[in-house]
């Protein structure tokens, strides 16, 4: 079953229970600032996100959505990178994510525009 | 960094410039060299993106992030954060095009159900490289030594080469031009 990425934090604070930020971020390897941003909902880098799931006990794939046999060409993949802060808030990410649509639209209508020559 | 990679940046910044046609001490502009790459430049207000998402990313949070390269069939894209000054739309474009000269890859990227995206990261040791190849590419090492020796303030260099004052404060010092500029004023 997929569970929604904004459940990450909600995890987090649950397994944490009663014990403390600092010590629980020194076993997952993140800094005690990136644990406490991603428990209130900010969404990590995916090298955060993988040693979480790791402490978490939970397949990252089952956040992401991810089906395990990816038949697509590699080439037909899309592939971006973001120079950001290391955690932004969901509301942000998600406008990051449309910018990556609207970076792809705008090339597909150059491509267009180049071959229509 | 891996040993003998910043002689190597210089290398890949001074074959740049001559790749340019331009002089070892001359200003390489990162919007021509891009184009010489063929990457694709944009800033994010020209792209058509949504109300809702273009206010979140340029008003409500535009310090959140500052680039984004996109490689779509083949083809590297960069966008820049539209509400950043000029030195640092130029800085982060430089990072992205030695990232891309470099050939890092970073981890792809995806969309949960939500909608929401996961977002990628480049290594520690990727993003320390492009940002020395970066300010190798903006501010060669030559450029440093003469306009230096020459007199001018390290104000006037950025100015002059279009980069803030802060990137030319650090490569003066990480390229030791500073420590050189002092012995010589010593030896003087």
């Amino acid at each position: 079953m997929t569970l929604p990425i904004e459940q990450l934090g909600k995890l987090l604070v649950r397994k944490r229970g009663s014990r403390g930020i600092r010590a629980t971020a020194a076993e997952i390897e993140v800094s005690p600032a990136t644990l406490s941003r991603v428990e209130n909902g900010h969404l990590p880098d995916l090298a955060t996100f993988a040693k979480i799931c790791r402490w978490l006990d939970v397949d990252p794939a089952r956040f992401l959505g991810v089906k395990a046999s990816g038949g697509e060409a590699p080439q037909k993949r899309t592939v971006a990178h973001f120079r950001k802060k290391s955690t932004v808030s969901p509301e942000t990410a998600a406008s990051l994510g449309a910018l990556i649509l609207a970076a792809q639209r705008a090339r597909q209508a150059r491509a267009e525009l180049v071959r229509g020559e | 960094m891996r040993r003998g990679f910043k002689a190597e940046a210089e290398r890949k910044a001074a074959s740049a410039r001559a790749d340019m046609g331009l002089a070892a001490t001359d200003k390489l502009c990162p919007w021509q060299y891009a184009e010489y790459l063929g990457v694709l430049v944009y800033e994010a207000s020209e792209l058509d993106l949504e109300p809702e998402h273009a206010s979140q990313l340029l008003v409500r949070d535009p310090d959140s992030w500052s680039g984004m390269t996109l490689l779509d069939e083949g083809v590297h894209v960069v966008v820049l954060d539209s509400t950043h000054l000029a030195p640092r739309r130029a800085s982060t474009l430089m990072h992205e095009l030695a990232h891309i000269i470099l050939e890092h890859a970073p981890a792809e990227v995806d969309v949960s159900p939500s909608g929401l995206v996961l977002l990628s990261d480049y290594s520690t040791e990727q993003e320390d490289e492009a940002d020395w190849l970066g300010a190798a590419l903006l501010l060669p090492e030559p450029a440093l030594i003469l306009l230096r020796s020459q007199g001018y303030s390290i104000e006037a260099i950025a100015q002059k080469f279009g980069v803030s004052d802060q990137i030319c404060h650090w490569r003066c010092r990480m390229t030791g031009v500073e420590k050189r500029m002092a012995f010589r004023r010593r030896a003087g």
